[in-house]
């Protein structure tokens, strides 16, 4: 027997969840900003992602 | 700064995004209209949001200190920052170089620049306290490093507080000290902490804290609709449940990648943070993680503190080098709350993930009494010298 979709059922929230097509704005792409668009394109790669970043080159591995 | 990586190998390509079919916007964001769900940039033009994350970052603290503005008094925190050092270096060639703040940066970058041109310059480090990296190392351990870098020609003026920075032509000439006393300077480097980027948080009416935005362990904040994360957030130090300021790389990716799994609907819980970092200064490797016993005892914590000097190989191997950790404990509750260590092995350094682990897991003096570790003579100490569970026997030892 598989557990997995139990435990992603147990993880998930009870709250609304970005949904096709909404749009999400990062502001800023240093430590934060490049990690969280990246892993916000995974995990819902039908949402619209958008990084602002002021700095021509700002964005730490 | 060093010149020994470029700033395109540091930094990701914008094509990563791109091609991961994710926008990219480079202009100033200047006001973020939260009743619009609107977030307006400096060019006038704006674009609407369901969700916004958050990851303005920190600006240095830079200390109300007369003359601060001369050329050639510089600050390190973004690659652009790097390279106006770099700039500046190339163009004006300091050999006198005074550093106002003995924290990692400015200590890794003053070894740095002496590898890349050994005996060239006069380094001059100013602390205001009595040794350096404070916020990593206990006085103890401070002045092996302190000794360490003597022998490597610094001038390490501890417990000395600089009142002015003196300049000739709207350019830095020297550093004065609060005794009076003044020291010849090309170039001066300032490094005394960083500072959360709160404009826009303020802007947009976001709830703060005494350290930053105020969030919850999702990483929502005041609005609904508004994430955020990383050095402009409020943390929650993991040991005392207290929030208090960190301003590091590693726990703005973590909170990055946790703010888009928040959005995206996992319930997955910040742990709070222990401010682990590591540095390297010339051959010697440090790291920390949790309280000194310093930071324990201003926090409450009756502190009990172990030191085990331990070695990178087994005895007999060529290569073999020595490593010192130090493990603060909490008396009452026996658990591990901070750990310290100084290698001359970059292997060694890393054992500091395995004392973040365990204070994360709470484990107390007793339980690592048997911890076991993976041993083979080219990778590890002896198994009978494996210092975390002597230093946890030492302070089994302390507690009678």
């Amino acid at each position: 027997m598989c557990f997995a979709p139990l435990i992603t059922e147990l993880i998930i929230r009870g709250g609304k969840i970005m949904e096709k097509g909404e749009k999400l704005v990062v502001i800023g792409c240093g430590g934060v900003g490049g990690p969280a668009a990246m892993m916000a394109k995974k995990l819902m790669p039908d949402v619209d992602v958008t990084i602002i970043r002021k700095e021509d080159r700002f964005i730490v591995r | 700064v060093a010149g020994l990586a470029t700033v395109e190998s540091i930094t990701n390509p914008d094509a990563m995004f791109e091609n991961a079919g994710i926008k990219n916007i480079i202009e100033e964001v200047t006001r973020v209209d939260t009743e619009k769900k609107m977030v307006v940039m400096s060019n006038g033009a704006s674009i609407d949001y369901d969700k916004v994350i958050l990851g303005t970052g920190s600006v240095p603290v830079i200390p109300p200190i007369e003359g601060i503005d001369l050329e050639g008094v510089l600050s390190l925190r973004t690659a652009v920052d790097a390279e106006n050092i770099k700039r500046f270096m190339e163009e004006k060639k300091p050999k006198n170089i005074v550093f106002i703040g003995a924290g990692f940066i400015n200590l890794e970058l003053g070894a740095l620049l002496s590898e890349m041109k050994p005996d060239y310059y006069n380094m001059t480090v100013i602390e205001f306290l009595d040794y350096p990296l404070p916020l990593m190392l206990d006085p103890e351990l401070a002045a092996k490093i302190k000794t360490y870098l003597v022998e490597k020609g610094f001038n390490m003026l501890m417990a000395s507080k600089a009142t002015k920075i003196l300049g000739s032509a709207g350019t830095v000439k020297g550093v004065e000290l609060e005794t009076g006393e003044t020291i010849d300077a090309d170039m001066v480097m300032l490094s005394v902490g960083a500072r959360p980027n709160l404009e826009l948080a303020k802007d947009m009416n976001l709830e703060l804290g005494k350290f930053g935005i105020k969030v919850n362990k999702y990483l929502e904040t005041s609005n609904p609709d508004i994430i955020a994360a990383g050095d402009c957030v409020e943390k929650i130090h993991f040991v005392t449940k207290k929030p208090a300021p960190s301003q590091l790389r590693g726990p703005a990716v973590i909170q990055g990648r946790l703010a888009a799994k928040t959005l995206a609907g996992y319930k997955i819980e910040f742990p709070g943070i222990l401010n682990n970092s590591a540095v390297r200064i010339f051959d010697k490797y440090i790291a920390a993680t949790g309280f000194t016993d310093d930071q324990a005892q201003k926090e409450g914590f009756e502190a009990v503190s172990t030191t085990v000097d331990s070695r990178s190989k087994h005895g007999m191997i060529p290569g073999v080098k020595p490593w010192t950790i130090k493990l603060v404990f909490d008396k009452k509750t026996q658990r591990l709350i901070g750990g310290q260590i100084i290698s001359d092995s970059d292997a060694a350094v890393k054992e500091i993930d395995t004392v973040n682990a365990l204070i994360l897991g709470k484990k107390t003096i007793p339980e690592l009494t048997t911890l076991m570790c993976a041993g083979n003579p080219d990778c590890s100490s002896e198994p009978s010298l494996e210092p975390i569970t002597i230093a946890a026997e030492q302070a089994l030892q302390k507690l009678k």
